[in-house]
């Protein structure tokens, strides 16, 4: 069976030292995994080099079997994203700017603009302008937007950023749902630990652009937690390299 | 081709664009009275109904459709890479390319539209305040309007390339300011330096017009031709190279 996602051997350096090393994972369909990290380990570089972004010095990225450099329409015709910092015109309404972005897929219906609003609570408001909304609105929109082309995969880059605890709830549950019903594949890079454990078969964890730890829900020992495998890989990492710090 | 649309939606629900369509459409309005009492007053006739139209387009061509073109390019550019707004289309199923060719069309477009209505009301203008007007002279316009989009275009894809250096729509804008006075400007100095550049030829429907398709005329229309693949190229790799 072909991976949806499948990083091999990618490095990425900034002049400031910074980026990602050597990186390598697969994501199977239906699997929803969790990129965890402390700030600056490099997981807002990965998702930018796996939606072309930026270019990665070394290594493949391949999503449904597809090079994302030398196949990038194909392969992103089935990718949802919301990459932290990216912003939609603010000049425009919610409802416009997305039907911006639907002139990118051919099939879609106009009926899914309104659908994707709904799930995210905010079909009220898809006559506002972007410039108006609060940090946690847009976040909610960001999702719409990510969602609306009916993707088989998703990148989420911390997609929880300013959204209340109702918010939350709702966003956890949609990712539950689609996940289940829809087998769709999830990438989300998160801080947030609960949500993780909630959400994730899977995590990858990294520090200082490496990977240092990848774990399955079935894999984990009994007792353990996701949260307890990413502290135990953090606190190996410390021993192995003691004056590492995020560059 | 799917977005053109988009850029083209991006820039007209600008009020600046608005506004700049409404100004190159009240300015032949105001410039057309003033010059009718001015010349009554003097007893003298400088511009008639017939050549109203070309004395707009060469004022329009050398000072305001520049302008409004480096901050059109600004804006498409810098502007929404700035506003982290590029990165928002960079990710959905189309190359940079199309994105690039949509962009250069849209701003052809624009370019087009700002045109149009100049021409439409320095003819409206010319031939209510105006004596003279003509079919021929208004034929003519057309003619010289049309043939001012290549030069103009030629400009723009000069300022693409340039502009792309800067993450500040503003400090772009005021750099293609600076270039393009120095476009002007510079063949003053140096007489020869200005055959090469694009400037030379942004009234170049005046030589049409006088000439009709020379040789000359033919080997300047080749020359904008070459200069705008080559920064039409140049701006492409700058664009395609950018990581966001």
């Amino acid at each position: 069976m072909t991976n949806v996602l499948d990083i091999q051997h990618v490095t990425k350096q900034y002049k400031n030292g910074r980026g990602i090393q050597d990186l390598s994972f697969s994501i199977e369909k239906g699997e929803v995994v969790g990129l965890l990290g402390p700030n600056g380990a490099g997981k807002t570089t990965l998702m930018k080099c796996i939606v072309s972004l930026t270019q990665p010095d070394q290594g493949e990225i391949l999503i449904n079997g597809n090079h994302i450099q030398s196949q990038f329409e194909t392969a992103m015709q089935s990718v949802g994203t919301l990459i932290s910092g990216v912003e939609a015109i603010d000049y425009l309404t919610a409802y416009e700017n997305l039907l911006l972005s639907s002139h990118f897929y051919p099939d879609l219906e106009k009926a899914r603009l309104d659908e994707v609003l709904s799930w995210v609570g905010m079909e009220k408001h898809k006559n506002e302008k972007i410039k108006s909304f609060s940090t946690g609105m847009r976040q909610r929109f960001y999702l719409a937007v990510a969602l609306l082309s009916n993707p088989s995969f998703v990148i989420l880059d911390e997609p929880t950023n300013g959204l209340d605890i109702e918010g939350k709830l709702t966003f956890q549950e949609l990712i539950k749902r689609l996940a289940k019903e829809q087998e769709v594949t999830f990438l989300i890079s998160t801080h947030l630990i609960e949500e993780v454990e909630r959400l994730c078969d899977k995590i990858v964890i990294l520090s200082n652009g490496k990977s240092i730890g990848q774990m399955t829900k079935k894999e984990l020992d009994e007792g353990k937690t996701f949260e307890s495998y990413y502290m135990d890989c953090i606190l190996k990492e410390k021993e192995v390299n003691p004056h590492a710090e995020p560059k | 081709m799917q977005n053109l649309s988009n850029e083209w939606m991006k820039l007209i629900r600008k009020r600046s664009t608005i506004a700049f369509f409404i100004i190159s459409a009240f300015f032949p309005i105001l410039v057309g009275p003033s010059v009718n009492i001015l010349q009554n007053r003097i007893g003298f006739t400088l511009f008639d109904g017939e050549s109203f139209s070309l004395i707009i387009l060469s004022l329009a061509v050398i000072i305001y459709l520049p302008l409004l073109l480096a901050q059109a390019v600004s804006d498409l550019f810098p502007g929404e890479l700035e506003k982290n707004v590029l990165a928002f289309i960079l990710v959905r199923p189309i190359s940079r390319l199309k994105i690039f060719n949509s962009k250069i069309l849209c701003i052809a477009l624009y370019l087009m539209t700002l045109l149009l209505i100049i021409y439409i009301s320095s003819n409206l203008t010319g031939a209510i305040w105006l004596q003279n007007f003509t079919f021929k002279g208004m034929l003519m316009g057309g003619f010289a309007y049309l043939l001012s989009w290549f030069p103009l275009m030629a400009i723009t894809l000069f300022l693409v390339f340039f502009v792309q250096w800067f993450g500040s729509s503003s400090r772009a804008l005021t750099f293609s300011i600076i270039l393009y006075f120095m476009m002007v400007v510079l063949p003053f100095i140096f007489p020869k330096v200005g055959l090469w550049l694009p400037t030379y030829d942004i009234t170049w429907y005046q030589r049409w017009i006088n000439n009709g398709l020379s040789m000359v005329v033919m080997g300047r229309a080749v020359y904008l031709l070459s200069w705008c693949s080559l920064f039409f190229t140049l701006g492409y790799y700058q664009f395609k190279k950018k990581e966001y």
